[in-house]
């Protein structure tokens, strides 16, 4: 494509900005609220996007989409509470941010980073689309069994401070995990009987009593979350400017989580959730401050932060170029495509290239109009760490419920809701990791898939897992990142103590 | 650990409410799938024994430090700080009413009534104050979810007579 | 190949969209609001009409679902509302649709070749007649085995060759498929060993076969319609190749590879409580009436083709025909209950 081309599709999609904006706050708005995000708004609009033109209609979903990633990350800075799985991980560190009064400061980061890592992908995605798709041919179950692992890795970073509690927690949301119908012959397991679990343990009522409802119930301990003493007015125009400019320091991490974002974001089946666990644990092992990770490190927040915008474009990827959604706000696009009757995969860029290209531009623009809200959003949500915890609290239960009945429509998830937040409160007051636990809920059943996925087309032959080149790398790399941290302290303590140079 | 009491002993009582129940699911699972397939079986019976392994290297942790008398069995840190602590018991028990009536009371009243009531236990002091607050957020979020929104939260006494004067008006 | 509709060339303006938006969100709302209102007239539908989709979004229930809900609506006037409930291969939407009031405003879409043989093979408590009635049948496709566009195989009988050398690896979407079926047959009638590897789902399926992570994929011959280029059907489990054009001209199976094997259909189908079936026959009829009336219109076959399916599959049945093609299902699950359910 070339610049002429490339500034006529620019202008194209900016000539959507009446579909862009109010696209850009809904998604905010809904990306904070735990349980609607992108996939679940977008089912509720469907009426009023199969009523417009199908132009408008992936323009307003696609905004829609990635600015419910920037939003996903509000929350959990200033309240612990991830509004989307995608989220949780910047939790680790945005929230301790917000407790040590730096919300506006986190907010920043976490601004800067998602629309960085999206105009960044875009970008790429534009240029580099048909090589992307090529990705799913080299990464595939046996490849996503290490994937897998690297976010799993996460919880023995996690564990650092206390191994055995880390890992009991991890090993807890696995098993948890493992609940509901097996992914061969769909028989339940471990369900209770209840028809709601077979399924498996369902995300988002699982998120939301895991970090809403038990940090719900921790805030009533405490007046307000951000400190006694941290300052009751708001950040000046000029500071908010400053905190913003501060955050792109972050430039090179920013650059490269948001690019493994993209990447996981390609893979079928992965998604935001998987890319932040990878993107903060590689963050933290290649970090010359690992230590600082999980005690409010701005670090912590731009990874998860730019690995789970860049997965926005990245989860296109498989739709545009081959013509199958590779998730499940993907898919909810394909039935609108299908709807007015436009092909989807290569023969959309050969019928209509405006709209395949427009697709991914309309990305670029929304996160132009994304840049807007950024001083706004910094400067003024901060403000609601220092609402009294009175207010705070039973309002976050009394919302996120709706959250967790939205995706499935079914009462049973009040419940599971809240034996979660009953579950997450214990582990919070005795030092289990709510964030161990959730990594095992959401990661377990893709392991457990892509495992038994590889086993079946091996014939139950182990070595599969090393047989591809690729996915001996990864194997590499897996090893290299658990031993890296510990090596990396172990040189600094003897550096220390003067044993080495 | 815990807590460390003024004796100087760590509180374990509370930590061991995870371990114990996830053992107890783990076992619990693993009697679920005892006559199912093994590829149905396999993942589970790992995990399991994952669990319960780290769970048994915990409890061996704990009991090595009662043989020598640092630990003592109490659950005081789960209840938070003895401050307030009847009112966030209230509230725990409060989200269960909530869970009981929202069937049948519907979105805006039972929301009403869980703010108006979870706020105060939460320690406004001011009546007058809770019912406005619960007032405009029940409404706003009436507004939200059930009008804009659509969602399918089952609907109450409140909806419904909002239903008889909008059909009116028809 | 498949002919999709023109998409409308020019965009609607700001108003419209903002009109609709308003129109929408006031439809939504308004949707639970009046709903008491309509149901003081004592017609039928009183209310809208929830279809509850065993499968998830953006499959393929979901696509012929809407696209018969689209027309549907000119013949039953009321609003659709659709819900998925997807998981242990259909047993959670039909057990979740049990529990639903069974007043003949819910419905659920049924895929009778998968869902009945899971109801035939799981414990779900659910009997095919005894609790629910499939009223109306809509359309019917075979099933198909195919491979991606790098394939090394370009024909069935180059794949069954591979066959004869090592077991072979079938992406399906799930065990108790009438295309886990059709490969498990053919296996035994040659000879050959498959390895069935399940997906869950038609889009996860075809991407293994896309990316070659197994030798093919059975499933649904409308999922192979659909992308186009990025398929190329080898054969397919029916008398005759009804769709030749969207199908890369395959043969049947049987004629490539001299066996036979029993056609292998998969039918979409309306289904009702057998309480709501028995409780309001009068409500029942108007169903039935407005489904065929919706059939017999020339914008359902419009609609069908928009969304990518061959016309042809489009395949009115009566109740009779419905629960014939069920019963021809459960009786094909029977018979290979062991290599589905593992026992």
């Amino acid at each position: 494509m070339n610049a002429t081309g490339l500034a006529e599709l620019f202008f194209y999609s900016a000539s959507m900005w009446w579909v862009i904006i109010p696209a850009v706050f809904i998604g905010i708005l809904m990306g904070a609220i735990p349980g609607f995000a992108a996939h679940n708004t977008i089912i509720m609009l469907l009426p009023l996007t199969l009523a417009v033109d199908v132009d408008v209609a992936l323009t307003f979903m696609v905004a829609l989409y990635c600015a419910s990633h920037l939003g996903g990350g509000i929350p959990a800075i200033l309240l612990n509470i991830p509004g989307t799985g995608g989220a949780a991980a910047t939790t680790l560190d945005g929230y301790p941010m917000s407790q040590q009064g730096k919300a506006s400061k986190a907010l920043a980061l976490s601004f800067v980073a998602s629309i960085s890592a999206g105009l960044l992908t875009s970008a790429v995605t534009l240029f580099m689309l048909q090589y992307l798709s090529q990705v799913g041919f080299y990464i595939r179950s046996v490849e996503m069994v290490v994937v897998m692992l690297f976010g799993l890795a996460l919880i023995a970073a996690i564990a650092a401070k206390d191994m055995i509690k880390g890992l009991i927690a991890g090993a807890l949301g696995l098993m948890l995990g493992a609940m509901g119908a097996d992914h061969i012959y769909a028989t339940p397991r471990g369900t209770f009987g209840i028809l709601e679990l077979f399924d498996g343990v369902p995300l988002v009522p699982a998120l939301i009593g895991l970090f809403a409802i038990s940090e719900a119930l921790i805030m009533l301990e405490t007046r307000t979350v951000a400190p006694a003493g941290a300052a009751r007015s708001m950040p000046t125009w000029t500071q908010t400017f400053r905190e913003i400019a501060g955050a792109f320091r972050h430039w090179v991490l920013m650059i490269w989580t948001s690019l493994l974002g993209l990447v996981i974001g390609v893979l079928p089946g992965a998604g935001a959730s998987i890319a932040a666990f990878v993107a903060y644990q590689q963050a933290r092992v290649f970090s010359r401050t690992p230590e600082k990770f999980g005690t409010g490190h701005e670090q912590g927040v731009v990874a998860p932060e730019a690995a789970n915008n860049g997965v926005t474009t990245g989860t296109l990827v498989p739709l545009l170029a081959i013509g199958v959604p590779g998730g499940s706000t993907a898919a909810v696009m394909m039935v609108v495509l299908q709807f007015h009757g436009v092909p989807f995969g290569p023969r959309l860029f050969v019928q209509d290239p405006l709209l395949a290209y427009g697709v991914i531009m309309s990305m670029f623009v929304a996160y132009v109009f994304m840049l807007v809200t950024l001083f706004p959003l910094t400067r003024y949500l901060s403000r609601i760490t220092v609402v009294a915890n009175y207010y705070m609290a039973p309002m976050i239960v009394a919302f996120t419920l709706v959250g967790a009945f939205v995706p499935r429509n079914f009462m049973a998830d009040l419940t599971i809701a809240v034996v979660f937040g009953l579950i997450g409160y214990v582990a919070r007051k005795t030092g289990y990791n709510v964030a161990a636990i959730l990594i095992g809920v959401i990661l377990g059943p893709l392991l457990e898939r892509s495992f038994l996925l590889s086993m079946r087309i091996s014939g139950g032959d182990w070595t599969v897992f090393f047989s591809s080149a690729i996915g001996n790398i990864l194997w590499a790399l897996l090893a290299v990142t658990l031993l890296a941290s510990p090596s990396i302290s172990l040189l600094r303590r003897m550096r220390r103590k003067g044993d080495i140079y | 650990m815990s807590d460390d009491t003024p004796s100087g002993r760590r509180q374990v009582g509370s930590d061991l409410i995870i371990p114990v129940a996830g053992i107890a699911y783990a076992v619990y699972y693993v009697y679920s799938v005892w006559d199912f397939p093994p590829e149905a079986q396999r993942s589970g019976f790992f995990l399991a024994g994952l669990l319960v392994a780290l769970c048994l290297i915990f409890f061996v942790r704990i009991g090595i430090l009662a043989a020598r008398g640092r630990v003592e069995l109490e659950f005081d840190a789960l209840l938070g700080p003895p401050r307030g602590r009847l009112g966030r018991l209230g509230f725990v028990a409060l989200i269960g009413a909530y869970l009981l009536t929202v069937g049948t009371l519907g979105f805006t009243l039972t929301t009403f009534s869980f703010l108006f009531i979870g706020s105060l236990l939460a320690g406004l002091k001011s009546i007058r104050r809770a019912a406005i607050f619960a007032a405009t957020a029940s409404l706003a979020g009436w507004l939200f979810f059930i009008v804009l929104l659509g969602t399918r939260f089952p609907l109450g006494p409140f909806e419904a007579l909002v239903n008889m004067v909008t059909s009116s008006w028809r | 190949m498949t002919k999709f509709t023109k998409r409308t060339p020019a965009l609607i303006g700001r108003r419209g969209f903002l009109g609709a938006a308003g129109a929408v969100a006031a439809a939504a709302g308004t949707g639970g609001l009046f709903a008491p209102g309509r149901a003081l007239a004592q017609e039928f539908p009183s209310r809208n009409i929830d279809i509850i989709i065993p499968t998830g979004e953006g499959g393929g229930a979901d696509r012929d679902a809407r696209a018969f809900a689209s027309v549907w609506g000119n013949h039953l006037p009321t609003n659709f509302q659709f819900g998925y409930y997807p998981g242990a291969a259909g047993q959670v939407g039909y057990e979740f649709y049990m529990s639903r009031e069974p007043d003949a405003h819910s419905l659920i879409f049924a895929n009778l070749g998968p869902e009945v043989i899971m109801l035939a093979l799981q414990d779900t408590g659910i009997s095919v007649g005894e609790d629910i009635v499939y009223i109306q049948q809509t359309l019917s496709e075979p099933m198909a085995v195919w491979v991606g566009p790098s394939s090394p195989f370009r024909t069935l009988e180059e794949l069954v060759e591979e066959g004869r050398r090592r077991p072979l690896t079938v992406a399906v979407s799930r065990l108790p498929h009438p295309a886990s079926i059709g490969m498990l047959a053919l296996g035994e009638a040659l000879g050959i060993e498959i390895v069935l590897v399940p997906y869950g789902g038609g889009n996860p399926t075809a991407m293994a076969a896309i990316t070659l992570e197994v030798d093919c994929a059975a499933l649904p011959v409308t999922n192979s319609i659909v992308l186009d280029d990025q398929s190329l059907v080898l054969g397919i489990f029916a008398d005759e190749n009804v769709a030749p054009d969207g199908t890369d001209n395959a043969p049947t199976v049987n004629a490539a590879l001299g066996t036979s094997i029993p056609a292998l259909t998969s039918s979409r189908a309306w289904g009702i409580h057998r309480a709501a079936y028995d409780a309001y026959p009068e409500r029942v009829t108007r169903l039935k009436e407005s489904m065929a009336a919706t059939l017999a219109d020339p914008a359902y076959v419009e609609a069908v083709e928009g969304a990518g399916v061959p016309s042809v599959f489009i395949d009115p049945g009566d109740e009779a025909q419905a629960m014939a093609s069920a019963q021809a299902t459960i009786e094909m699950a029977r018979r290979y209950r062991d290599l589905l359910t593992g026992s």
